[in-house]
């Protein structure tokens, strides 16, 4: 059973306290049940039949907060999973379909907020579609009162069906709704089920929370190095391959993020993962993953600079912000063409080929590999992290406050490095403890990140000051450059900022209590 | 949020069924109500079917808080529930008495549940005690119906006088005519010099009509028995009126 602080679909909140319990039906025919139970007072109150459209983003924001996005003819509204049928906030009215739809493109309101938290910069997807009808009775007391209302549902999509049962309280007639669970708890064709939503989604195919980008394995811990590596490089192949789609059609920005990280780390793993593969395969891999790589650069540094318009006009005064119209505007159809060339490389039969050959690789290598092949996985894992945590305290102590910048961005790739490796081997070692490392990590790799991005842009805007500009007839390109120099700026002093925390950020990953988890787990 | 209290010094004037249409008129276009029954009739209970707990009465109604929070009962309509009366309430002066001195204490009493519902409705009952000046301070608008005939315009001129002498806002009184029979002269003209008159009148009238008088038979808001009926489109009238004062 469920008790929910409900809000209403209405104006306002309205808190209240409601039981629920919903049933799954074992046969089709839910109304016998109804009739098996005798309830002679049964009032039929309302009988619905709706399209149901269930929207989430790839990676299944809204389901990984529990939250599900419904548009059930022209209302659009966010229900909490574990509630049932009630809607979270107020609802919507929106004809159009929801498809593809960014927050920013819903009217202002809860239901907009809630969105913009959950989703970021994702898209919303269709994630399922099913028929509903819902039959509404209110069961009755001697005086002909509702006491407790049930609900009707049947759900079918592709010729699937399923049956479910739900009793609502009705406020201050609880007793009634006991009386009545008790009853349904005794029938051997209704079951108590807290999962309808995912039943309802494998109905029409889907299954929540298919996709993560994050990795998460669960290694054997007896594992040999060359299984577990196969099963990390597996696991990131599926990953490459899940997010073509999406890269194609353009959804969002982050089927590439996913796919260049799956890259980054596959390549990651082929370099510090070592004597574990057989090396000529190993090295020809790489070479064709940093190419493939190196392919996507341009169009994932255009959609930052994009994803970053407001942020980027939001530095500047209203009087210098039409300045970068024309940046932003070249930028875009920049990006179309850089959309198209990476479309281009997915179609090649070298990409196809290489994602083949990869595959087939991996299964392969299960019975061969390198020298190390046969050590635990747990073991190479300890000698190559610690190696690495070694190797960033050192470099991270030489740097002071004259040290060049370059300094700076080789020590975010070796934290990268790091944490990668802490991913991949997470699930060998205890997750609370990991939990806290990556903590203690994400100071420091945010502190460097952003040093690093801030870098990148002012190296842009400084190239096309200096070679775009200069061949510009357009009228207003004083105006541009002046934008852009504001810009530059604005840039540098964040990055001087960023450059004075480094010595607080890396002071948290060099503490004690840090080197002493480290030494604990790694060596 | 807002509170209305239906209110009238005149008994049979129609406040117990404005009350319980109103209310259900503001749920069905998609708000929250709580309907209050002050009266120690019970009738708006007994049009829903209610019964108030055996324990409940005027004491646990004064305590407040979660005393009078589990009383609360739903309708038969979602959004829509009701907080029943008790004979004791006849006696709701005495303890109103005890409590405050600067008779506001119904309106802390209402305090949490403005969170809950969008709207309040108060029912009543038809006298002018400690507990209607407690009511006039607690509620947003004092809605009162008005028979269209001399007595009545009398005594809705008494209470105005009644609020200027207390110092209360004549704003919060509003009025509309209730039980109207178009076929008495006497109804149509006290309607027409509705204009000289001071003090708000909405336009929107409840009818005569027998269909009202069956609320009592059917035990429901008489939308949900007779949609289409004379008193079901006036009362919905009414609420649009209502509903655009706050």
């Amino acid at each position: 059973m469920t008790v929910t602080k409900m809000r209403s679909s209405h104006i306002g909140v309205r808190p209240m306290i409601t039981r629920s319990e919903t049933y799954v039906l074992s046969e089709p025919h839910g109304r016998d049940v109804v009739e098996q139970l005798a309830l002679e007072r049964l009032l039929p109150v309302s009988e619905i039949v709706k399209t149901v459209r269930y929207f989430d983003t790839f990676d299944w924001r809204l389901y990984q907060k529990g939250l599900a996005l419904i548009q059930a003819g022209n209302a659009v509204y966010l229900q909490r999973i574990s509630d049932g049928e009630y809607p979270l906030q107020d609802q919507i009215e929106m004809k159009q379909h929801i498809e593809g739809r960014f927050w920013w493109m819903f009217p202002e309101g809860e239901l907009r907020d809630t969105l913009r938290s959950a989703l970021s910069v994702r898209a919303l997807l269709l994630r399922a579609q099913v028929r509903q009808k819902v039959c509404g009775f209110g069961v009755l007391n001697a005086d002909e009162k509702t006491v407790v209302r049930l609900f009707l549902t049947h759900t079918s999509a592709e010729n699937r069906h399923v049956a479910t049962l739900a009793l609502r309280s009705v406020r201050g007639y609880e007793r009634d709704f006991e009386n009545l669970r008790r009853r349904f708890r005794k029938l051997d064709v209704a079951h108590v089920a807290e999962d309808v939503f995912e039943r309802v989604m494998n109905l029409a195919g889907c299954v929540p929370g298919d996709y993560s980008s994050k990795l998460n394995l669960n290694l054997n811990h007896e594992a040999s190095g060359r299984e577990a590596t196969c099963e990390i490089l597996k696991c990131l192949h599926d990953v490459m391959r899940q997010n073509e789609t999406g890269i194609r059609a353009d959804w969002d920005t982050e089927f590439l993020h996913d796919f260049r990280v799956a890259i980054r780390r596959t390549r990651s793993a082929l370099t510090q993962i070592k004597g574990v593969l057989s090396e000529d395969a190993v090295a020809h891999f790489k070479d064709a993953f940093r190419q493939l790589g190196r392919s996507t650069n341009r169009l994932r540094d255009l959609d930052v600079y994009l994803l970053e318009e407001e942020a980027y006009r939001a530095m500047l005064p209203q009087s210098l912000q039409p300045g970068l119209d024309a940046v932003f505007s070249r930028l875009k159809s920049e990006r179309r063409r850089a959309l198209s060339d990476m479309v281009q490389v997915l179609d090649k039969p070298e990409y196809l080929n290489l994602m083949d050959s990869w595959a087939t690789f991996l299964r392969g290598e299960q019975s061969r590999g390198g020298k190390d092949s046969a050590v635990p996985a747990i073991a190479l894992a300890q000698k190559f992290i610690f190696k690495r945590f070694k190797q960033i305290l050192k470099k991270g102590q030489a740097i002071g406050d004259h040290t060049p910048d370059e300094a700076l961005h080789d020590l975010r790739i070796d934290c990268k490095k790091l944490r990668y490796l802490l991913e991949f081997f997470a699930s060998l070692f205890p997750k609370d403890k990991m939990g806290k490392l990556i903590g203690y990590m994400k100071k420091l790799q945010d502190n460097l990140g952003d040093f690093n991005d801030l870098s990148v842009q002012q190296q842009e805007l400084m190239a096309y000051l200096n070679e775009v500009l200069p061949r510009s007839r357009r009228a207003d390109r004083l105006l541009c450059a002046a934008a852009i120099g504001g810009l530059i700026a604005r840039l540098h002093d964040r990055q001087q900022a960023v450059r004075r925390e480094f010595a607080s950020a890396f002071a948290t990953f060099s503490g004690k209590k840090n080197v002493r988890l480290y030494r604990d787990l790694f060596r | 949020m807002s509170i209305f209290a239906l209110y009238s010094m005149k008994g049979g004037v129609g406040k117990t069924a404005a009350a319980v249409n109103l209310a259900y008129e503001a749920v069905r276009s998609g708000a929250t109500a709580l309907l209050c029954d002050l009266d120690p009739q019970g009738a708006a209970a007994f049009y829903f079917r209610i019964r108030a707990k055996k324990k409940f009465g005027r004491k646990r109604f004064l305590k407040g808080g979660k005393h009078l929070e589990n009383n609360i009962r739903g309708t038969d309509f979602e959004g829509l529930d009701l907080l029943p009366s008790a004979m004791s309430f006849r006696n709701l002066d005495l303890g109103l008495d005890d409590r405050t001195k600067n008779k506001s204490y119904l309106k802390r009493l209402l305090t949490p549940m403005r969170k809950e519902y969008d709207y309040i409705f108060l029912d009543c009952p038809p006298n002018l005690t400690l507990l209607a000046e407690h009511v006039f301070r607690a509620a947003d608008y004092v809605i009162v119906p008005c028979i269209p005939t001399t007595l009545s315009m009398l005594t809705h001129q008494k209470l105005m006088d009644f609020f200027k002498k207390n110092g209360l806002k004549r704003k919060k009184l509003v009025s509309f005519f209730s039980m109207v029979e178009q076929r008495k002269t006497m109804h149509r003209e006290m309607i027409a010099q509705v204009g000289e008159r001071k003090g708000k009148f909405l336009s929107a009238q409840i009818p005569y009509t027998t269909d009202v008088e069956r609320m009592g038979w059917a035990r429901q808001p008489v939308a949900c028995f007779k949609p289409r009926s004379k008193g079901t489109l006036a009362y919905r009238e009414l609420w649009t009126e209502l509903q655009m004062l706050g």
